[in-house]
């Protein structure tokens, strides 16, 4: 076989998720970008212009002069969405931290668990993901609503003696998502802890170093690439959160996806909620980009 | 012993479920010793050694450092440091840091810390490297690395987990030098774990050869060799030609009536008349004799074929019984070719009676 045949062999394989990216990422993408600059009216559909195949080159070439910046420096002018990024990232950085201080543990306990049983704990971490993630959600407002099992038991118990008020709160949104996006944190940080081999653990004690100073010059340095993972893994789609502010918050629960979502289905503004996901999408683009840089320059290190 | 052994088992035994792995060893490690736990994998040798360091606990018996019981000892709690068989060098840390890990961990002083790490890193011969990662280093790099690590603290102990297991045969020879260099100067105890019998007999004081978490014998180089106590010893410490037969004693002189011929050993105490015994000769130790020679240790053969090594020939020369004997002769000296009639020869203290 001649080498264009291997070549052609390799470029097809490579066509299919390409492909796949081209059709549903990169085109949806496309077309929220093309409506961000546009102009929204009232009519069918709500913003102009719109391309249609009758118009001809000509036609499109006259209407894309029509495309402006409008809807962005709407969103500068638009106090509500400054409001909506800083309190998303702020609802989506604390429920990551917490997130961490809960999964960091518990990977590290299945981690150093019997081997024959950790694949069995890591199912039970992820066997969440098997009942719906619209039940489990509503699940959390039976718990915590002033009436709910949470506070019923509390009171049972004599800690409090009047109901918590966490249901429809910015609290009961990142008890939400710290719970919902849990596994994504745990599964990162569990793979690295569970690569480290146990000799660098031995070889720290043997050199003097106690469990806790084993733990932070070791241990933790050495799984920063699954923290990092975790970290963002979880971050970035609990930023564009929608269903669970929607669920757990409350009036004054302001996130951007609820704000896109009001634009989008409300007020009928396509293009300031397409400028809005563009601009959302810059936003986390960064720590990505950031993340993979990291990754292949730590790759020799592995 | 009059000084104080820096390590000792004390009847050490372990269990990993139904198998014993350590079955009851006591050793004495003197001060200073290069000491080497000799024997084929799964012997109990490392488990023996990870006790010394504290990551097995032994189920009987008791482990002391420099005179004092450290069974309960935790690991980071020992003045005793290990070089690792896979060198677990902290993959984030450079080599003066892997270095400095051990001091940072005792609490010594910023420029105290500096001054022994560059000590370590000319003893280990790291110049220029000191900023390398693990990954860019060598094999052999890696393996001075981990051994400048070990010795940063300065312990009387140090423990050594396979350390030439991973390099070539040629950097393995230079290291052998290395090590016992760097012993003598810096006076600590070495133990050294290792399944090549070369390696411990030229590096050690003394060697424990371990079979089944047993101690065989324990012995200086020359004496396991010269005079192995067992079969299983005198078969894993170099080459041996082992002739059986019905023994009887006639006052200090044994005879053995093996199948290739009559045999005279050395008698000694404790042989029971008429036993089954073996006869140990190593190669270098049996000559060719002329055809005509009769008597014992006379054995007839036919040379089978010869292994050219420099300074010596090893021949495989077929007996009578069928069995092949090693002999292994100066290249100077003149011998018989492949296919020609040998007469092999050897004194009666060549021979080391053992039990067949």
């Amino acid at each position: 076989m001649p080498r264009g045949g291997l070549a052609r062999g390799r470029l097809s394989a490579l066509a299919i998720p390409y492909g796949w990216l081209a059709l549903f990422f990169l085109a949806p993408l496309a077309l929220v970008a093309k409506i961000s600059l546009s102009k929204s009216i009232i009519a069918q559909p709500p913003y102009e212009p719109a391309f249609r195949a009758s118009d001809g080159l000509a036609g499109w070439l006259e209407k894309a002069r029509m495309f402006s910046v409008a809807a962005y420096r709407g969103l500068g002018e638009d106090p509500l969405y400054l409001e909506s990024y800083l309190s998303s990232l702020a609802i989506a950085g604390v429920s990551t931290l917490l997130a961490l201080l809960v999964a960091y543990p518990l990977a590290l306990a299945i981690a150093r668990s019997d081997p024959k049983r950790r694949s069995l704990l890591i199912a039970l971490a992820v066997a969440p993901f098997w009942t719906s993630f619209l039940i489990r959600v509503y699940a959390w407002i039976a718990i915590l609503k002033d009436e709910g099992f949470l506070n019923h038991a509390l009171m049972a118990l004599g800690l409090i003696d009047a109901p918590l008020t966490i249901y429809a709160t910015n609290v009961a949104v990142v008890i939400g998502i710290v719970y919902s996006y849990l596994p994504f944190v745990v599964l990162p940080i569990y793979n690295s802890l569970e690569k480290q081999d146990a000799a660098l653990r031995e070889a720290a004690a043997d050199l003097g170093a106690g469990p806790l100073a084993t733990f932070w010059k070791v241990t933790l340095p050495l799984s920063a690439p699954g923290v990092i993972a975790g970290a963002l893994l979880m971050f970035i789609p609990a930023v564009g959160e929608f269903v669970i502010p929607d669920l757990l918050g409350g009036s004054d629960t302001i996130m951007i996806g609820r704000t896109m979502w009001n634009d989008f289905f409300e007020n009928r503004d396509w293009p300031a909620a397409s400028a809005g996901a563009i601009v959302l999408l810059i936003l986390l683009v960064g720590p990505i980009v950031w993340f993979e840089r990291r990754q292949t320059k730590g790759q020799g290190a592995q | 012993m009059l000084q104080t052994p820096i390590l000792q088992f004390e009847q050490v035994s372990k269990r990993f479920g139904a198998t014993a792995a350590v079955d009851g060893v006591s050793i004495d490690i003197a001060p200073g010793e290069f000491f080497a736990l000799l024997g084929p994998s799964g012997c109990g040798k490392t488990t023996l050694m990870r006790m010394a360091a504290g990551f097995e606990r032994p189920d009987e018996g008791r482990v002391l450092i420099d005179g004092a019981d450290a069974t309960d000892t935790p690991p980071h709690r020992r003045p005793v440091n290990m070089m690792f068989q896979s060198y677990a060098l902290f993959p984030h840390m450079s080599v003066a840091d892997n270095i400095a890990f051990g001091l940072k961990a005792a609490g010594s002083s910023r420029d105290a810390i500096a001054a022994r790490v560059s000590e370590m890193v000319r003893l280990a011969q790291l110049q220029g490297l000191e900023k390398r990662k693990p990954h860019q280093l060598s094999g052999g790099q890696k393996q001075r690395t981990a051994l400048a690590r070990a010795l940063a603290r300065g312990t009387k102990l140090l423990l050594l987990d396979e350390p030439l297991g991973a390099l070539d045969r040629k950097l393995r020879e230079e290291t052998q030098f290395e090590l016992m260099d760097i012993q003598k100067r810096l006076g600590a105890a070495f133990v050294v774990v290792t399944h090549d019998q070369d390696e411990a007999m030229s590096m050690a004081d003394r060697i424990a050869v371990m079979r089944a978490g047993k101690i065989e014998q324990i012995g200086a180089p020359a004496d396991i060799y010269e005079r192995p106590r067992s079969r299983y010893v005198a078969e894993f410490i170099g080459e041996v030609n082992l002739f059986e037969g019905k023994a009887t004693r006639r006052g200090d002189v044994l005879r053995i009536e093996a199948q290739d011929g009559e045999i005279e050993a050395p008698s000694r105490e404790g042989l029971v008349d008429g036993a089954t015994l073996a006869c140990a000769v190593r190669p270098e130790r049996i000559r060719f004799a002329a055809a005509d020679a009769s008597g014992a240790n006379r054995l007839a053969g036919v040379v089978h074929d010869v292994a050219y090594r420099g300074d010596h020939r090893v021949f495989r020369v077929r007996l009578k019984s069928g069995a092949l004997a090693r002999v292994a002769a100066p290249s100077a000296l003149p011998a018989p070719q492949p296919g020609e009639a040998a007469t092999l020869a050897f004194d009666a203290d060549a021979c080391v009676v053992l039990d067949a």
